[in-house]
């Protein structure tokens, strides 16, 4: 039996019913126009509380791609987009979600089992769930192909459906006394998204036909708020030995805080969250069973093999504590969000600080700094085969860790093609960590 | 045709310019061949490797336009004479996006297929070889968009994935030379008089 095969993970209980309601989303988005709900297509950045005020429909596209991978069911999407043209280095987030738009597309036209498309059941299963977008709105901080992946949708149905692009900078911090949150880079790059979706707003009326509810807004804005501020807690609770939850637990229900409808229920959600991670801190339970190491997370997540790659760490009594994707995304700074002042301020700030949109100095010292707070022994780097965008920093950030006496590890995985992740090399260069990690301690 | 824009980005404008006078001077109308004539289409941001260029018309191809970075993409709009400098320069990156579209920006102004289809007829290019290199996003986002129309126009055309270092010669005349194939035994060879470049 490989070291995978043992289930030594604890995960969180509460996050099986987050399930529900994730699955109760879908649900909802797919019978969106049976409801006669006008229907976005997004990427990137959380505008949902936006599009939840204006009383549409929201499909977020790397959700929905992460979502298939996560279920095993994004292979008919990608090969859809293959016998489109996309090619295998593609962000796979991208072709997944274009597959499907493809499907979906010639499905509305009436030709979904043409010659060379996948074949009809699947094209069931997928395209026919997926809505067709009765507008596009893109906001995508730090990757260009996020930036002209709503593009080439607006391409492939025909050039017919409305597109509005809200620029988003990077946020380079060239200057003395710019970085996470100051200077002059931070403020105006705030005002100018900021700016930009205060003319979101009558765009969007433009498509409903409909007043933006204002109030509703700024109540969705202040669920979001107090959720994030619950997740924010939980979180840092997992600073205890052992580990009361893990990265897993924080990818098991990311999707509930970055596109679930704002509301009681979220909120309720995250409490529950938060007192589930408060009891087993008191009662000293881990989220691995033994825990003997604990390390960060650096890299998008390898969708196709959650549960797989989540075994294997806790097989190992490594508990994965933190990562750049799960703690520097998705609302982490509820603080800047004023439900009663500027609360569109608030919601482009909280927009603008993806994990991929800092300089990579800044980057460094943001997962150093997680590193110290949870007294990791190394960090895991996900090398994100078709995502260059989380991957570029990488190398420079592993040195600086190294520098600070971390055990490093590189793997080859992708976010939602699992062709690119090869178990056996994990497997040992895992091995060859925690090897490390126990010579280092043998000397101390 | 590259060697002539390479240098014009690096060497002094007016130097070039008085040497390139000489070359278009020289230039004679020559009899049209059978070579296939081909567009070639893609690299936006380097030059492809000059073997790389050879190796297509070793196959029996004459590449009769492009728009690549280094080739007609670099020189297919002027910048405008008159006013603040720094702006025409500004002003020429514009302009050049609406005239020959090019997929690392979003804009609807003019659309990249329609540009290629055009040009294509206009210089009787008998197919088109897509450039792409490897790991290029905006040209694999957009590449299908190009096929989809070449497709409806009946426009033979092939995919070849580059790399900036190393070129799998055989592995390029192999499939280049299957689409010289197909090509031939689509259209009759012309025997009338053009001039080629
Ligand atoms: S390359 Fe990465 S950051 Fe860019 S769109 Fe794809 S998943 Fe998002």
């Amino acid at each position: 039996m490989t070291a995978a095969a043992t289930d030594k993970l604890n995960r969180l209980a509460i996050n099986k019913a987050g399930g529900k309601m994730v699955a109760d989303y879908w649900e909802d988005v797919f019978l969106a126009r049976e409801r006669g709900q006008k229907v976005v297509w997004y990427n990137g950045s959380a505008l949902n509380p936006i599009f939840q005020a204006a009383g549409m429909a929201w499909c977020h596209g790397e959700a929905f791609s992460a979502r298939l991978a996560a279920q095993h069911l994004e292979g008919p999407a990608q090969l859809a987009g293959s016998e489109y043209g996309y090619v295998g280095e593609l962000c796979s987030y991208a072709r997944t979600h274009l597959g499907a738009a493809v499907l979906s597309q010639k499905r509305s036209a009436g030709s979904a089992n043409g010659p060379g498309m996948v074949g009809l059941p699947e094209q069931e299963e997928l395209a026919s769930r997926l809505p067709t977008p009765d507008v596009f709105v893109n906001a995508y901080a730090g990757c260009s192909t996020g930036q002209q992946w709503d593009d080439i949708s607006f391409r492939v149905f025909g050039k017919d459906v409305p597109i509005f692009n809200v620029s988003m900078p990077f946020f380079w911090s060239n200057h003395p006394g710019e970085g996470y949150m100051v200077g002059e880079e931070w403020e105006r790059s705030s005002h100018y998204v900021a700016d930009q979706l205060r003319e979101l707003v009558p765009f969007l009326e433009s498509i409903t036909g409909k007043p933006f509810d204002w109030d509703a807004y700024r109540q969705n804005m202040a669920y979001i708020k107090k959720a994030s501020e619950l997740r924010q807690e939980a979180m840092k609770l997992c600073r205890h030995l052992p580990a009361p939850a893990t990265f897993w637990d924080w990818i098991g229900n990311v999707a509930h805080i970055n596109f679930l409808p704002a509301n009681q229920d979220l909120v309720d959600f995250y409490t529950a969250v938060l007192a589930e991670v408060k009891q087993r801190v008191a009662d000293g339970v881990g989220s691995v069973t033994s825990e003997r190491y604990r390390v960060y997370f650096d890299g998008f997540m390898n969708w196709n093999h959650l549960g797989l790659l989540s075994r294997k760490f806790a097989a190992h009594d490594v508990a994965v504590v933190a990562g750049r994707y799960t703690h520097h995304a998705f609302w982490q700074e509820p603080q800047l969000i004023d439900p009663e002042g500027d609360v569109l301020l608030g919601q482009a700030q909280n927009n603008l600080l993806c994990p991929m949109n800092h300089s990579t100095k800044t980057i460094e010292e943001l997962v150093l700094r997680d590193c110290d707070f949870y007294n990791v022994d190394g960090i895991v780097f996900h090398s994100t085969r078709t995502c260059r965008a989380f991957t570029n920093p990488q190398r420079i950030v592993a040195k600086g860790a190294q520098e600070k006496g971390l055990a490093t590890l590189f793997f080859e995985g992708d976010i939602a093609d699992a062709s690119f992740y090869k178990d056996e090399v994990l497997e040992s260069r895992l091995e060859a960590m925690l090897e490390g990690i126990d010579v280092r301690r043998a000397r101390v | 045709m590259q060697a002539l824009v390479k240098s014009s980005m690096v060497m002094d404008k007016e130097e070039h310019s008085a040497l390139l006078r000489q070359v278009v001077d020289g230039l004679a109308e020559v009899p049209r061949d059978d070579r296939v004539r081909l567009h070639l289409s893609g690299h936006l941001c380097h030059a492809p490797r000059p073997e790389l260029l050879a190796a297509i018309e070793e196959c029996g191809a004459i590449v009769v336009d492009d728009d690549l970075f280094t080739g007609t993409r670099y020189i297919t709009t002027d910048v405008p004479e008159g006013g603040d400098p720094v702006e025409a320069l500004a002003q020429r990156y514009l302009d050049r996006d609406a005239t020959l579209p090019c997929p690392t920006r979003v804009k609807h102004e003019s659309d990249w297929e329609d540009e290629l289809v055009r040009v294509v007829e206009a210089s009787g290019a008998q197919g088109v070889i897509v450039l792409m290199v490897r790991f290029c996003e905006p040209h694999m986002l957009y590449y299908p968009e190009l096929r989809k129309r070449l497709n409806e126009q009946g426009i033979p055309h092939l995919l070849l994935e580059t790399e900036h270092e190393g070129l799998p010669v055989e592995t390029v005349q192999t499939r280049v030379e299957a689409l010289l194939e197909r090509i031939h035994r689509s259209t009759p060879p012309h025997r009338t008089l053009e001039v080629t470049r």
